[in-house]
């Protein structure tokens, strides 16, 4: 049991204001390549019934957001909304156009019959972002500025999100697969032949036959060895729900889901650039390991929710 | 949310970080796909058989769909199986008659020409004057693999600029 408790015990997440900063600035940057490049790039005609409307588009009529003009008005909308979000200011307010945008055209974009899942992981941030922001506003806290602790909760439940996201995933191939998902790995090998020719059949290249031979055949005469290989990417996913317990679990399980990625990129020619990228964001945070050391020997004051830390605990954890 | 949830020290079990983040993992799997919610569930049922879309030119050479349509192949065969599942019933074309198919891929191919890039397909050595759609399918049995490729429909088209 205590062996149990130790594993599980979550220690203190904070982060300075130079790391909410950066965390602040990619973000916004991954919200225009997604929202703004991605979504709005394949848009149906704004004319046009919706195949299957789903999500948001079922709820309320979004059409509207395909419309030349609106997109011509929402696009500086979004990026000077980003741009007051990124420097902290208002975000209750200036993230609004950015969350309509977001979640209004991915839902347009999984509408056409067909559904992407690209962008949700970036439209799930978003909204637990603005979500918390809201709820600080309305608990009386200064919303033109929001303070450290409210700051720090913004990004903790960025973390969740994703950490939630990979869990769910986990589950889900534990469900639909009556928990047989590790006993079925060897089927992938006809999933890795699908998605390599799939590739090629979108982009007109020419497959590589070590991706379209050589791997869908490794996989049927390893079958062990091909189950250690992707249990592991589902183990990491099971993980994901651990990343919430302290910084470093949040960075070593990022590391590994971040390999994980590049391992079914390489493999299977599925890029899932966006996971990749909010990982790194938020749970890996390069930047904290050149910060952090420096700010062991300067701590920053204590947050009012904060316990009190033995100093050097914080860089301890790292 | 509460402050509890990530710094303050935990008193009770709901109050560990893990609870939230197992709740919204479960709110997840529940909601299942309805943007912008998802529980990512893909390669969650593996099948020892998959099926992939192509559609190629009159010399049954295969188009970069990406490049001309502005979705890839994968999007693609979900948008044939929906029309497929409006037309009757199910998505899966060997239930269906081969008239059925041919009724549900045209439709399929009348929208997917419709919503070309037009300065793409000018762009191509030669534009395409008959849309082939094709369903290649492969399978696994044991050791060996199976591969096939159906013919659903053809569709003729005028080249650049033209209405099929």
């Amino acid at each position: 049991m205590k062996v149990l408790k130790s594993l599980v015990q979550a220690r203190p997440m904070s982060w300075s204001p130079a790391e909410r900063l950066l965390m602040r600035l990619a973000f916004a940057a991954v919200i225009l390549f997604s929202g703004i490049l991605w979504n709005a790039a394949k848009l149906p005609d704004p004319g046009v019934d919706l195949k299957d409307p789903n999500g948001l588009a079922k709820v309320l009529p979004l059409q509207w957001l395909a419309d030349p003009g609106v997109l011509m008005v929402g696009k500086p909308l979004v990026a000077a909304g980003l741009l007051a979000y990124v420097v902290g200011f208002a975000p209750v307010l200036t993230l609004w156009p950015a969350l309509v945008y977001m979640l209004g055209t991915g839902a347009l974009r999984n509408s056409m019959g067909d559904i992407s899942h690209h962008t949700q992981i970036v439209a799930m941030v978003l909204l637990a972002q603005w979500l918390v922001y809201v709820v600080g506003a309305a608990r009386r806290q200064p919303w033109t500025k929001p303070p450290p602790a409210l700051q720090d909760q913004v990004i903790f439940w960025s973390v969740l999100m994703i950490g939630a996201s990979y869990f769910a995933s986990g589950i889900v191939k534990l469900k639909a697969s009556d928990l047989e998902w590790i006993q079925r790995v060897p089927a992938l090998s006809v999933q890795v032949f699908k998605a390599v020719w799939s590739a090629s059949y979108s982009s007109g290249e020419p497959v590589s036959g070590f991706k379209a031979e050589t791997v869908p055949w490794l996989i049927v005469q390893h079958p062990h060895l091909a189950r250690l290989f992707f249990g592991t990417g589902l183990l990491l996913e099971l993980l994901g729900l651990f990343m919430v317990l302290s910084h470093r679990h949040a960075r070593w399980i990022g590391i590994g889901l971040i390999a994980m990625h590049l391992g079914i990129s390489v493999v299977m020619e599925i890029d899932f650039v966006n996971h990749m990228l909010l990982v790194l964001i938020f749970a890996v945070n390069v930047p904290s390991w050149f910060l952090r050391p420096k700010l062991s020997g300067t701590p920053e004051p204590a947050m009012p929710h904060e316990p009190e830390r033995e100093p050097g605990r914080a860089a301890a954890e790292h | 949310m509460s402050d509890s949830e990530s710094n303050a020290p935990q008193r009770r079990w709901w109050q560990h970080p893990l609870v939230p983040c197992a709740a919204v993992a479960v709110l997840l799997v529940a909601v299942g796909d309805a943007y912008p919610l998802s529980p990512f569930p893909m390669y969650s049922n593996i099948d020892t058989s998959a099926n992939m879309l192509l559609v190629t030119n009159e010399k049954d050479e295969a188009l970069p769909l990406s490049r001309l349509f502005n979705s890839g192949s994968a999007q693609l065969k979900k948008r044939f199986e929906k029309e497929l599942q409006d037309q009757t019933g199910t998505r899966e074309y060997q239930d269906v008659k081969p008239e059925q198919q041919v009724a549900a891929g045209q439709a399929f191919l009348r929208d997917l020409w419709a919503g070309r890039d037009k300065g793409d397909v000018a762009k191509l050595p030669a534009p395409p004057q008959v849309l082939r759609l094709k369903i290649r399918t492969m399978t696994m049995n044991g050791t060996e693999f199976g591969d096939t490729i159906h013919p659903i429909a053809d569709l003729a088209v005028t080249g650049e600029g033209g209405e099929p």
